[in-house]
């Protein structure tokens, strides 16, 4: 791992300087600075199932092709298990807009309705 | 606790995690992508952005690197004695771990640490104390 982050660190400052990679976009890096629950679970969760079987993506992904079935379970599984938090996170995100449409919608007919009311006022006054 | 002194290899460890970095360096350069591969490999399955060649590129990559290594030289043997059942307990904690915690080994361990993020340092840390944790658990308490 030191060998890996001692020369991708000299990418990373190089490309601070040149945001600009050779295909042309703009490099952008990830710009979250928040340190909260979902990380520090998700960290220990990932570390837990790394130790169970000693995979990770990476690797098991590169032993696909010449290690037998063990890393075909694991990254199934993973698929799996992607799809299924996929599906109920974006269930969650319709179930949290709905909610906040909710929230505006209401006081924006209320507005709707006495803005209504203090029209007929003005128009009854002017007439 | 024992060394295990037949696995331990400095030297071509050194050079494997030497190309690694060579590998997240050229991604960030010439794609501008960072190598999170959890993160890849999501992507990949998830929609059908216009970056989705770059992401099946890498992923095809990683999958046939062993079959040109093989040409060259007989590849290392991969020692993972575990059983179905724990291959799917680790790959759902794999999987729930990369997508709460937004990276895994190379997303975290080696692109966050090398631009000195926070989060990565506090997540590197976190996952790799969870994992000797585990490993101590399951390969020299229960078994």
């Amino acid at each position: 791992m030191g060998g890996a982050i001692l020369i991708a660190a000299i990418a990373f400052n190089f490309a601070k300087i040149h945001p600009k990679a050779l295909l042309g976009d703009v490099i952008r890096l990830p710009s979250t600075r928040q340190i909260d629950r979902r990380l520090v679970l998700g960290g220990l969760f990932f570390g837990v199932g790394w130790g169970f079987a000693g995979y990770c993506p990476g690797p098991a992904l590169v032993s696909l092709a010449y290690s037998g079935s063990n890393p075909l379970i694991f990254i199934v599984t993973m698929v799996v298990g992607m799809a299924i938090l996929e599906i109920q996170d974006r269930r969650r995100a319709r179930t949290n807009a709905k909610q906040s449409n909710k929230i505006y919608s209401e006081p924006r007919m209320q507005m709707a309705t006495t803005t209504l009311i203090y029209d007929a006022r003005f128009n009854k006054r002017q007439q | 606790m024992t060394i295990y002194w037949a696995n331990f290899t400095p030297w071509s460890t050194l050079a494997g995690g030497i190309l690694i970095g060579l590998a997240t360096a050229m991604f960030l350069l010439i794609n501008c992508r960072i190598a999170v591969i959890s993160g890849i490999l999501g992507g990949l399955l998830r929609s059908a952005k216009s970056d989705i060649g770059c992401r099946a590129a890498f992923v095809a990559g990683l999958i046939i690197s062993p079959i040109v290594f093989s040409v060259a030289a007989p590849l290392p043997a991969v020692k993972i004695d575990a059983d179905a059942a724990s291959l799917i307990i680790a790959g759902l904690l794999v999987e729930i771990g990369t997508r709460y915690g937004s990276g895994c080994t190379s997303g975290h361990g080696v692109c966050g640490l090398s631009r000195r993020s926070p989060r990565s340092m506090l997540a590197t840390a976190l996952f790799m104390v969870a994992g000797f944790v585990s490993v101590f658990i399951t390969h020299h308490l229960m078994s």
